[in-house]
């Protein structure tokens, strides 16, 4: 799954990128491999998202968060093993 | 003899550089809370015991390797010049981004000091950075700030002073990845940025830059484990950012409030300002009456009373407006909204060619088109920031504030006058919507367009930021429209007072019907009519070509000369005027409605046009922006005439 299938408030860890051009970009900004990423918000037809990734709230279209394979999980449940 | 050192102040966008710049050097550049307010390097200096330090503040960067025009000013300075220092200002909400350039400018074996800013919202938030372990770590000088209060600036003066500016260690050991790439042996990163800079980019040196973050990024998060602590609170509290983006940036409420804030906006700019506003024009209409009651046969008192006082009128009359929008483009642009505003429009803006980081440069030129313009650097793709440079001179300045507000005043009944200015700015914007929409149809690219940008968080503006960009922004109107507005009153007083007189076969003064102004404006004439305007308002919009605020000036001094009751304000005498040809007022609905979109439409700004030479590098592109606004401007005011009349 990508980050738009992720619902709001979800949390999902970043295991890969498809190759884009703005890739480097998204890796900049903290999206990586390993990397915990939640949906803050988004837009009614889910063409703009706001999403948390390293204590900050980053912009992104669409077929951005669409480059980004995440893998689902609990966080209450991470946090409680933590 | 005074030494010289030059520093550069680098970091994040939106990490306060610019505050801190404005702090050292006494010079006030733009700040708001937004990423990628400063798009062009700004040099300042300051003088400590015999130093003349001179400070270039960057645009803002996530990393070395550039994404957009802004982002290239920062490596290609590196790269060409080599500083004494970097001021390395560092956000302490986001050190783990902030530590990705550090260690990329640290490898370029530049001296820095960092200046951690922001620990009180840190504080806030509950989390704390241990900044002597931060120091032992990167070894270099930690210097704890605050740039909007100004705490810790003087121990960086000191620091600046001492002149013990060390290389700092390399975090980035993994330096075959670009040896073998390049096949050379003790290859320096900074030769590596040159070797990138020159060469065409490909995907393996696009994994290798890859790469190369993702390993710094992970050296950093060793470090951020061991220098940053979250305390009890960080987990416990709700931040307001998270409570009032829930529901500022609701997929339904976020717009309801982009529109709320808008018509308050609006409602205030309008109803409060009146008040000075009349004021003003009151206080003129009485000087100019005591002064013309001095000595009514002296051409010098009525020179001063019908150019000099209604040229100054005509400038200092519309501050109060001007400076209250200001204050609304601060306060939004500082609290954090402005970025908002991105996210929800962003899908939208798209569908007319641009990006949701077209909003800022596009509000901006709400306030004045040219710095406006200026800030287009920030978008990355070449299609969107050209489609949002011809867009720009649709907005409504600040320029055509004074010439609104007077023929509202004017035409439009009371209760519809906060209204009217409001669909005014709406006119703008869906014009430069649909000018996008046409510019997206025809230019073609292959170029791909992204939007990933840092949502600020919420933060109350400032006040002496505000009072700042009020000073900044009402001084220089004053200054250079002043200047403008003043000469070309006096130089209109001449032609409006004087005239050829066949008989006595030279000029001399005359009745405002036979002077040169008149015999100007009849010429043009012809062409006006249809529009509704008297040659009067033809010599104002000629006058006006290189400055709409000219506009008002001219009929001041047009209507000035041209009068019987001295106390009488511009806004009475404008109502009294009589159109000879129609028997009706010349300031009528039709007419008032028609000018209202001449001037919503035309490209009447020499600066504006200059400006969109200068960032598109060729005069094809204002002159297609002035055709076309000229002729939307022309058939806009026709139709509406013919269609009121």
């Amino acid at each position: 799954m990508t980050l738009i299938d992720l619902e709001k408030g979800e949390h999902g860890i970043v295991y890969s990128l498809k190759h884009n051009d703005f890739l480097l970009k998204l890796v900049e900004m903290g999206f990586y491999e390993g990397r915990m990423v939640s949906i803050e918000e988004y837009t009614s037809d889910k063409e703009t998202f706001c999403v948390s990734v390293s204590d900050s709230k980053i912009m992104l279209r669409k077929v951005e968060a669409d480059s980004i394979m995440v893998q689902k999980c609990d966080i209450k449940a991470k946090l409680m093993n933590h | 003899m005074q030494k010289s050192v030059r520093c550069f102040l680098i970091g994040n966008p939106n990490s306060g550089k610019s505050s801190l710049f404005n702090q050292l050097t006494g010079i006030y550049q733009k700040i708001a809370n937004y990423p990628g307010v400063t798009t062009e390097k700004k040099l300042g200096s300051m003088v400590l015991e015999n130093t003349d330090f001179s400070i270039l503040d960057l645009p803002g960067c996530y990393s070395l390797y550039p994404n957009s025009i802004d982002e290239r000013v920062v490596i290609d300075e590196l790269l060409s010049q080599k500083p004494d220092l970097l001021i390395f200002v560092a956000d302490a909400c986001h050190l783990h981004r902030s530590l990705l350039l550090y260690t990329q400018i640290a490898d370029l074996k530049i001296p820095i000091v960092v200046v951690v800013n922001m620990l009180d919202e840190l504080h806030k938030n509950g989390e704390e950075i241990d900044i002597s372990f931060l120091e032992k770590e990167l070894e270099t000088k930690i210097i704890e700030c605050n740039s909007k209060t100004g705490k810790g600036v003087l121990e960086l003066k000191k620091y600046l002073m001492a002149q013990e500016f060390n290389t700092t260690k390399s975090l980035f050991g993994n330096k075959t990845l670009f040896e073998d790439y390049i096949n050379a042996n003790n290859f320096s990163y900074r030769e590596w940025h040159q070797f990138v800079n020159s060469s065409e980019q490909n995907a393996i040196v696009e994994n290798i830059k890859r790469k190369e973050i993702i390993d710094r990024y992970n050296k950093i998060e060793k470090i951020i484990n061991l220098t940053v602590r979250k305390t009890e609170l960080a987990f416990k509290r709700k931040r307001i950012t998270d409570i009032l983006d829930k529901y500022l940036m609701h997929p339904r409420w976020g717009y309801l409030f982009v529109i709320m804030i808008l018509f308050v906006v609006f409602q205030v700019l309008f109803t409060l300002a009146a008040y000075p506003m009349d004021w003003l024009d009151q206080w003129f209409a009485w000087i100019s009456e005591r002064v013309n009651a001095m000595d009514t046969s002296s051409i010098f008192v009525k020179f001063i009373a019908e150019a000099v006082l209604p040229g100054i009128a005509g400038v200092l009359i519309f501050i109060p407006q001007i400076a209250l929008l200001f204050v609304f483009n601060t306060v939004l642009e500082e609290s954090g909204y402005t970025a908002r505003m991105v996210f929800l429009l962003d899908r939208w803006m798209r569908k007319f060619g641009m990006s949701g980081k077209s909003i800022l440069p596009l509000m901006s030129g709400n306030a004045c088109a040219i710095p406006a313009i200026a800030s287009t650097k920030a978008i990355p793709t070449h299609k969107e920031r050209l489609i949002t440079i011809l867009s720009i001179p649709f907005m409504t300045c600040s320029a055509r504030l004074p010439v609104y507000t007077l023929l509202i005043s004017i035409v439009i009944p009371t209760q519809y006058r906060a209204l009217s200015l409001l669909l005014l700015y709406m006119i703008g914007v869906l014009f430069a919507m649909l000018f996008g929409w046409v510019a997206n149809q025809c230019i073609k690219t292959n170029e791909k367009s992204f939007l990933i940008m840092e949502m600020p968080p919420y933060r109350f503006p400032s006040f002496k930021n505000i009072v700042l960009n009020i000073k900044n922004s009402v001084v220089p109107f004053v200054k250079v429209a002043g200047k403008f507005i003043l000469s070309i009153s006096i130089v209109l007083w001449f032609l409006a007072s004087f005239g050829w007189n066949s008989a006595h076969s030279k000029f001399e003064k005359t009745d405002i019907e036979h002077s040169v102004a008149a015999n100007l404006g009849k010429t043009i004439e012809p062409v006006i009519r249809p529009l509704g305007y008297d040659w009067k308002i033809g010599v104002a919009l000629v006058t006006s070509f290189a400055a709409r605020e000219v506009f008002v000036s001219t009929l001041a001094t047009l209507y000035k000369i041209d009068t019987t009751t001295e106390d009488e304000t511009l806004f009475s005498k404008m109502k009294s005027q009589v159109n000879t040809y129609t028997g009706k007022p010349v300031f009528n609905l039709a007419s008032g409605i028609s000018l209202l979109l001449f001037y919503a439409f035309a490209l009447q700004c020499m600066s504006t046009l200059a400006a969109i030479r200068k960032e598109t590098d060729s005069w094809k592109y204002p002159m297609y922006s002035f055709t076309i606004m000229a002729v939307l401007a022309y058939v806009s005011a026709f139709i509406a005439y013919q269609l009121l009349k």
